[in-house]
């Protein structure tokens, strides 16, 4: 051991040796993927001829086997035989789906990763200054949504509340639950508190949406809100009751519950918090493409999943799975980014923060 | 119910399925034997290949891995005294002393046979429970969810071995590694010093392994001179046997720590990690002091492997009956469900009660053949204790980073590793649990969040509550028991004479 490190201690001409060898190396790397970029620059390659045989990464921010993991492995198919390339889809998790999408704004003009990004949270996330949102949703590529859904609030059969008229007479709080302030469930029941002037408090804590179920079944919570389809399954057994939808349309899975504006009459005033809570809502799951994107290549992205989100084989493969899909386009999603984000006051913003982060807790 | 039985049969013996659950479950064993790669890793691994499968052949795959991981995680946690999977991490108490004595042939064998054990126990309390869960699970609420976790933590002063203050001490920091990352109930980041890494806290595989794993491969270079002479000679079929039948030699202790399983797979939110600890304890608890816990008991080898796979019986039965998985394999698992197109919950065994059948079916399938599986293999794999020190350091380590990495491509778990390797060679230099920090680390959240609910929902009298009470009381007698039961036999003994 010690003749060894000795050894190389002693001849320093064998360190520079491995230096410029390096620098070398270096060097033959760099010229090596400038020619391998400059046929890009050279020829005027059309958007299809770029994609033709590329291998393009769809990102899912979260682990296997959740909701986005399912969406994304489920399009990926169809969106290689549009593409034609290869679509791998891969698992980034972290900082509850914010890091891919971050990754994603950071890496700007890269064509080749998309990412199915939960939009309804990373808005959120921004407008109320969350900790690990390194992006500005306003200046992401909108390729186009892939499901949106609305929110529902479900009441407790153990609970003592079982209309709207309760909830407003209600003499002690009414006990909401969530998972974090800003998971879709907590910051929902505040703005629905908001909207209507309720006494709440919100309980958060729970792991996930089928935890705030379960609480709620059991009488722990008064209710809970949560998306459509979760809501017509929870709904079936009795245990929970749909009390109302937070939007100005019925949802099309649970066409007997009225919208919240069937049941109460609300001022402009109040209807700005559910219009406003409907908008992220309906940001839901969109599939992004970095910043800065050649506009032909982001034209291709859109065409082809604008063509895969209204194929009718995949529309009944995604029912099959019970996966709803609605697709929104680029431009739509665009005109929600900028009601709900870009057209927000700073005192509507501090409003929302007061609401959503404080007030019920 | 004789008609589901009916069609769960024949869904299993199906030969795609039959098939299927033949392949998956050497991909479970290895993903188990491989230090960092688990149950989670081998559901990952699989989930992509069950799109386009029938669902009752897809869920058999996935669920026939999971189920076997422990089994195979058994073997390095004996051998090499590495934790194959996190929930392995309580067989290394009493396996590494176990291998130092040339018993690991006796203690392989009691491992696989109480793994075995275990899942059938699993099954048939998944199969006997499934009409009674929603009952159970109603009962543990918030209150009660807590109140497990704490007798989860005042259990680990008992596993310290000898000295319960440095038990404490580790579990206080592991309970301090916990509180990194992002706070669930307030949305506050805590000690995140603006890396994003940190937002998420710390990594259960890292810290395993780094705890675990680094320090054993440091003990392999330094004390190489001492093992050789030591004389590693393969295992004999004799000891091997011998060890097959420990666990039913124990049937109390195996039923008993199946059960502790089951329960802990069951509540939902508490970690499969924390079933074969508290298995562990109860049994040295219980335990006369001849026979030697963490000085190579073969009763503390039999308890954490009964448990760890009679939890996925457990875990099973929530994620099929209410949906809600009950370990963080399950909820991969019940992603996989997604997939095919099943929806687990309620209506689910109404409606498809003949693949809860079979699917239980295919776990005792699993578990049985994973077991015939190893101890088919065991012999070759013990050749590993012949390599020379030096060269199984170096590859011991290649794996442990290989593994880590593996979890989520994420390159800081490689540099978490390390500096958790540190702190587990110090532990084990001066004497701290590494398995007490582990349990802190994993329960402290459980606390936090489930103390917070139940404040929040029934105020201070949630510590009145029936199911705290009873969790209260059974605490209390399995901690007095022991002594109480010394009492009554010095007062009878001193009553004969």
């Amino acid at each position: 051991m010690d003749a060894k490190s000795g050894g190389s201690r002693a001849d320093p001409r064998i360190l520079r040796e491995t230096l410029m060898m390096l620098r070398n190396l270096a060097r033959a790397i760099a010229l090596l993927a400038m020619v391998s970029i400059v046929p890009g620059w050279a020829s005027a390659e059309t958007a299809a001829e770029f994609y033709a045989g590329k291998v393009v990464k769809l990102v899912v921010g979260y682990g296997p086997g959740g909701g986005y993991d399912s969406y994304a492995r489920l399009l990926a198919p169809f969106l290689e035989k549009r593409l034609g390339a290869t679509v791998v889809v891969e698992n980034r998790p972290g900082g509850g789906g914010m890091v891919a999408i971050g990754q994603l704004a950071a890496s700007q003009g890269d064509s080749l990763t998309l990412v199915l990004a939960n939009m309804e949270a990373a808005a959120l996330g921004q407008l109320l200054d969350n900790p690990g949102i390194r992006f500005d949703v306003t200046e992401l590529s909108i390729v186009a949504r892939v499901a949106g859904e609305r929110k529902v609030a479900l009441l407790s059969a153990e609970s003592p509340f079982r209309s709207l008229a309760d909830l407003q007479a209600a003499e002690r709080p009414i006990k909401w639950g969530g998972g974090g302030k800003t998971d879709g469930i907590a910051d929902s029941a505040a703005i629905f508190s908001e909207a209507l002037g309720l006494n709440s408090e919100i309980i958060i804590g729970y792991k996930g949406s089928k935890e705030v179920a379960l609480a709620a079944i059991r009488g722990e919570v008064d209710g809970l809100f949560i998306s459509a389809g979760t809501a017509r399954k929870l709904a079936a057994k009795g245990q929970l009751n749909a009390l109302a939808v937070m939007d100005r349309e019925r949802s099309p899975v649970l066409p007997d519950v009225p919208t919240i504006f069937e049941l109460a009459d609300l001022s402009p005033e109040r209807a700005w918090w559910i219009d406003f809570r409907a908008g992220i809502g309906a940001l839901g799951r969109t599939l992004i493409a970095a910043p800065g994107i050649p506009a032909d290549r982001l034209a291709f992205l859109r065409e082809a999943a604008v063509q895969v989100l209204t194929d009718p084989t995949v529309i009944a493969e995604t029912a099959a799975k019970k996966r709803p899909l609605n697709m929104a386009s680029h431009e739509q999603v665009g005109r929600l980014i900028e009601q709900t984000v870009a057209g927000l006051s700073a005192g509507d913003i501090q409003r929302l923060r007061e609401a959503i982060l404080k007030k019920y807790y | 119910m004789l008609e589901a039985l009916a069609g769960g049969i024949a869904l299993f013996t199906d030969p795609t399925v039959l098939l299927l659950i033949a392949l998956a479950v050497p991909v479970g064993l290895v993903m188990g034997v491989l230090p960092g790669l688990s149950g989670l890793s081998a559901l990952a691994l699989l989930l992509p290949f069950v799109y386009g499968m029938q669902p009752m052949p897809g869920l058999a795959f996935l669920l026939a891995a999971h189920a076997v991981v422990c089994t195979g995680g058994s073997l390095t946690a004996i051998v090499l005294g590495i934790p194959g999977a996190p929930a392995n991490a309580a067989t290394v108490i009493d396996g590494a002393p176990l291998r130092a004595q040339g018993r690991h042939g006796e203690a392989i064998g009691a491992a696989l046979a109480a793994s075995g054990l275990g899942g059938i126990v699993g099954v048939v309390a998944l199969v006997a429970l499934l009409p009674l869960l929603l009952p159970i699970v109603k009962l543990f609420g918030a209150p009660e969810t807590f109140t497990l976790a704490l007798l989860g933590v005042i259990c680990i002063a008992i596993i310290g071995r000898e000295d319960p203050l440095r038990g404490l001490i580790a579990a206080a920091l592991g309970m301090f590694l916990a509180t990194f990352g992002w706070q669930r109930i307030t949305g506050e980041p805590r000690f995140w010093l603006d890396v994003d890494y940190l937002l998420d806290g710390m990594r259960l595989v890292p810290m395993v392994l780094g705890l675990f794993a680094v320090p054993e491969v440091i003990g392999l270079g330094v004390e190489a001179a001492r093992r050789a002479g030591n004389g590693h000679q393969a295992a004999s079929q004799a000891a091997l046997r011998l060890g097959l039948k420990a666990p039913f030699r124990r049937f109390g202790l195996s039923l008993r720590s199946s059960l502790i399983g089951v329960l802990v797979g069951i509540v939902p939110g508490v970690g499969g990690e924390t079933a074969p600890f508290l298995a562990y304890a109860s049994a040295k608890k219980r335990a006369a002091a001849s026979e030697g816990f963490g000085k190579g008991a073969i009763a503390g080898i039999v308890a954490p492997e009964c448990s760890n796979n009679a939890k996925e019986g457990g875990a099973l039965l929530t994620t099929l009956a209410l949906g809600l998985p009950g370990s963080a394999g399950m909820a991969v698992l019940l992603g996989g469900f997604l997939v095919l197109g099943l929806e687990p919950g309620p209506d689910f065994l109404d409606a498809h009660m003949d693949i809860a059948i079979g699917l239980a079916i295919t776990l005792a399938f699993a578990n049985l053949l994973a077991v015939m599986v190893m101890i088919a293999c065991a012999p070759l794999m013990l050749r590993v204790l012949a390599v020379p020190p030096h060269f199984l350091a170096p590859a011991i380590m290649v794996l442990v980073v290989i593994g880590t990495y593996a979890v989520a491509n994420q390159p800081y778990d490689v540099l978490a590793v390390f500096l958790f390797g540190l702190l587990g060679w110090f532990m084990r230099a001066y004497g701290y649990s590494r398995p007490a920090l582990l349990l802190g680390f994993i329960l402290a959240p459980l606390i936090e969040t489930y103390l917070h609910i139940s404040l929040r929902s029934h105020g201070a009298a949630f510590l009145v509550q029936p199911g705290v009470l009873a969790i209260a009381a059974f605490l209390l007698v399995g901690l007095s028991w022991s002594r109480f039961w010394a009492l009554l036999r010095g007062w009878r003994s001193g009553g004969d004479a």
